[in-house]
């Protein structure tokens, strides 16, 4: 996760020193902290951002090393922070927020943030729809329509199972009319 | 190859996907949930089947670690300019090359444990801050263990170094998990334990708490119970 880290912190990846907890240090790895979220934070999560942010810090503060006056922190270590404080966030939102289609509509919606309750609604159902048709699909065909629907390409899905590319093709192609035909008898049409 | 040569309806797909990706809902209470770091890995095809394919079959159910995956192909695709880490190449998974591969990491890994005991022995061992490469489980990939005594052993680091270990069966599920051992070790109470088929493989991941303050995450290892 080093590529996370952007070029203003290559050049000093580190804040080092016994001074560190002083206003200077502290916002200078405060500024560290808010590029690497910035850089893992989807736009969803704007309104979160802030929160993510002073989670990083307070664990950095509460961290042993930096109790003990030396808190270096690598861009990698604060981008690996940085990326597990937002799925930590996405997984508290979800939890938090599974019932409300308000808050759907205004933070879980990937697809389409500005659509109205009713659209909401439907998507909510049909993603439901797909998580109860997938969970019924054979194994190797739900593995192979699982990474498919999260937007690997066919060559991509093959690379990451370690299967041949006929193999998968053949797994998604049967597995997405698996899927589809699951979904109809729900009166479900994506 | 490109998708292309499946004959799905484009528009359709992309309506699939928009859909599931439409709700980021957590499964349960989250507590099935993988780490963020294995979400991380196996994102980039640089886990094992096993457990690349219980990630898989969990996004499945729940939207919020979904999520975290296509997060982390995004970021992985930025920071590789485009390119996304799709597990072994097309020519590596023709079998002769992986058993040639395996054999070439089983003679670097014997000389990798050869030159960690002999650093070991000479406690002049380097530890690289963050990096958790210097830590090694010092229980033979071949043995399984009694489930009686399930002794996990691993390097130890300096002295006053305190660890952290998480246990948990190949599909993630956890088995056991202690704060702060002194000592490079970790008996997993035989109770923990009772849910693990005989031959089944439990993973372990050790957290070095070094005196420095740093902390240094190990990779992940695997050893089967008797």
């Amino acid at each position: 996760m080093e590529g996370q880290a952007g070029d203003a912190d290559r050049g000093d990846s580190r804040v080092r020193g016994a001074d560190a907890l002083t206003p200077e240090a502290l916002e200078e790895l405060r500024r560290r902290i808010v590029a690497a979220v910035r850089r893992s934070c989807p736009t969803r999560l704007a309104a979160e951002m802030e929160d993510i942010v002073q989670t990083i810090l307070a664990r950095l503060i509460l961290a042993p090393r930096t109790r003990e006056g030396n808190p270096a922190f690598s861009s990698m270590y604060l981008a690996k922070a940085a990326y597990g404080a937002t799925v930590d966030e996405l997984r508290r939102l979800g939890r938090r927020r599974e019932d409300s289609l308000e808050a759907l509509a205004t933070s879980d919606s990937m697809a389409a943030p500005d659509a109205g309750p009713e659209r909401v609604a439907a998507s909510a159902e049909i993603a439901r729809g797909i998580r109860e048709c997938l969970a019924g699909l054979a194994r190797p065909r739900r593995l192979a329509v699982t990474l498919y629907i999260q937007g690997c390409t066919v060559p991509e899905a093959a690379g990451l199972l370690r299967w041949s590319l006929k193999k998968t093709e053949n797994l998604v192609y049967r597995g997405l009319a698996d899927l589809r035909r699951c979904l109809a008898t729900k009166g479900l049409q994506p | 190859m490109t998708d292309k040569t499946v004959p799905f309806a484009g528009t359709a797909d992309a309506r699939l996907r928009a859909a599931f990706a439409a709700v980021a809902q957590t499964a349960g209470t989250g507590a099935a949930c993988p780490p963020p770091d294995v979400v991380w890995e196996s994102a980039a095809g640089r886990c094992g089947r096993r457990r690349l394919e219980a990630v898989v079959l969990h996004m499945g159910e729940c939207g919020a670690c979904a999520a975290a995956w296509r997060l982390a192909r995004e970021l992985q695709r930025a920071e590789g300019s485009g390119r996304v880490l799709t597990g072994p190449p097309r020519w590596f998974r023709r079998t002769w090359v992986q058993v040639a591969a395996a054999a070439a990491a089983l003679v670097v890994a014997a000389g990798l444990a050869l030159q960690l005991r002999s650093v070991h022995r000479e406690g002049a061992a380097e530890f690289r801050g963050q990096e958790g490469d210097w830590i090694a489980s010092l229980v033979p990939e071949a043995e399984a263990l009694p489930r009686g005594r399930c002794v996990l052993r691993w390097t130890p680091g300096p002295k006053g170094t305190v660890f952290d270990i998480r246990v948990a069966t190949e599909d993630l599920t956890p088995v056991a998990r202690s704060i702060g051992e002194s000592r490079a070790e970790f008996l997993v109470p035989p109770d923990a334990l009772s849910r693990v088929p005989s031959g089944a493989r439990i993973v372990w991941q050790v957290t070095a708490h070094l005196p420095d303050g740093s902390k240094a995450d190990s990779r992940s290892f695997t050893t089967a119970i008797r």
